[in-house]
């Protein structure tokens, strides 16, 4: 996939999380019922133990989470940017994958927000890696590779790819 | 000189070659160190927000076996040894004079707050009121009067688990069938999680009745199954109701001279006291 359309499915997806953060956090400050097909099963995991870090809402750590990632991927296409969204997603996706398995082995039901958040997390992941191996700020020679050659026209590209790591 | 010139020329592609390869060798580690420095803060960013959420939060649930689990035994047993237990429920002599009925929810935290001593903290972490020890120890071990425990749905139905206000409670009066309620109902409140959470479940429930001493466990576990006791739950409730109790722990006092003004809430000490005196 290229870069760029590869860089604006992440920040699509980015956004979905925002507003589901944003919509899980406003359910737990309301205090109300989040929006939920299966039952109870989404009360059960937003009254459990398991969302609050510290007495923080997990899902206020969630939105804040999401609003570094998005902030990362509208930086400008840096090394250091794209380092940020892969810590970041990775860090989201470690700890989505820990309250999931919460979810399932001790509060014995799944939230439907949580899940959706859980996938957007590990796709944003795959596309954090697959887009830091795939781009380099390294400039890239234009020209044929610099062998050896006894014409001195070689001597352009050489330079070129020297200058790089200057 | 032409072919000093090739030679030349080779020299310099080749050094230009090598120079570029290490280049290259050099920015992939660069970026190999900074990708791992990347991942080494993810992983303790992600094992530090797991030991917190997994740590600081934590319902009360003890482990069977550990020293926790041990220490809750131990002062559960040292409040119960020696009392005798009957039916319904009954701590201390049948026959004694006053009959102090409990209505409770096994997961209200008041109720944890009116069963704890004053040295144990209570599932909102302050310490218990220590009333139920007095109780216990001044007036049903020396048999003056009897501790009767009643249901009474409060807290469950509020939380995230209100399906398991029947099997809970009937949990504790299958101990019953064995004369140890009593003593499930003192373990769970020793190790009670915060209320409205959802640590209630059929492995917390077996939890406690294996820490019970002398419980048959297979006989509780059978006994689960018995109809009969969620219907007693039920006409808990509706005698509750009845009465016109409506928060617990709800205590009522009776004696020989008829029966004290139920005292919903924690009472202290000095109240319950008071409530017992005025029926003696």
């Amino acid at each position: 996939m290229n870069a760029v359309i590869l860089r604006r499915v992440m920040i699509g997806l980015t956004v979905l999380g925002v507003a589901l953060a944003a919509y899980l956090t406003y359910v737990h400050y309301a205090g109300i019922k989040p929006v939920c097909t299966a039952g109870a099963s989404c009360l059960k995991v937003q009254s459990s133990q398991w969302a609050l870090l510290d007495g923080v809402p997990v899902a206020l750590i969630g939105l804040i989470g999401y609003v570094g990632i998005l902030g990362s991927l509208l930086a400008p296409d840096r090394e250091e940017a794209r380092l940020a969204t892969l810590g970041l997603t990775l860090i989201g996706f470690g700890f989505s994958a820990y309250l999931t398995y919460r979810e399932l082995f001790s509060i014995h039901a799944v939230c439907e927000e949580c899940a959706t958040s859980a996938v957007f997390l590990t796709l944003l992941l795959v596309g954090a890696v697959t887009r830091y191996l795939i781009a380099s700020d390294a400039p890239r020679a234009t020209g044929p590779e610099p062998v050896a050659s006894t014409e001195p026209a070689a001597k352009a590209p050489a330079s070129a790819t020297l200058s790089a790591d200057g | 000189m032409a072919s000093r010139a090739e030679a030349k020329a080779k020299a310099r592609a080749e050094r230009i070659e090598f120079e570029r390869k290490l280049a290259e060798a050099t920015r992939r580690k660069q970026r190999l160190a900074r990708l791992g420095g990347v991942v080494a803060i993810a992983a303790i960013a992600i094992v530090a927000a797991i030991v917190i959420s997994s740590g600081g939060n934590a319902a009360k649930p003890v482990k069977l076996g550990t020293p926790g689990a041990t220490a809750v035994e131990k002062r559960v047993d040292s409040l119960l040894n020696g009392i005798p237990e009957s039916g319904n429920n009954t701590l201390g002599k049948p026959t004694a004079p006053i009959q102090v009925t409990e209505y409770g929810d096994l997961e209200c935290s008041a109720c944890d707050d009116f069963a704890l001593a004053t040295t144990v903290n209570t599932s909102d972490g302050t310490p218990g009121s220590g009333v139920e020890d007095q109780l216990i120890n001044q007036y049903v071990k020396t048999g003056q009067a009897s501790l009767v425990y009643r249901s009474l749905d409060t807290a469950t139905s509020r939380g995230a688990t209100p399906e398991e206000f029947a099997p809970q409670q009937a949990a504790a009066l299958a101990a019953g069938l064995q004369q140890k309620a009593w003593y499930y109902i003192e373990l769970f409140y020793n190790e009670q999680g915060a209320e409205g959470s959802t640590y209630v479940d059929q492995q917390y429930l077996d939890t406690l009745a294996r820490q019970v001493p002398g419980l048959n466990y297979s006989q509780w576990l059978s006994a689960l199954n018995d109809s009969s006791l969620t219907a007693q739950v039920q006409s808990d409730q509706t005698t509750a109701s009845n009465a016109n109790l409506q928060s617990t722990p709800a205590i009522v006092v009776k004696g020989p001279k008829g029966q004290a003004q139920p005292i919903q809430g924690v009472p202290t000490w000095p109240q319950l006291q008071a409530a017992i005196k005025s029926v003696d």
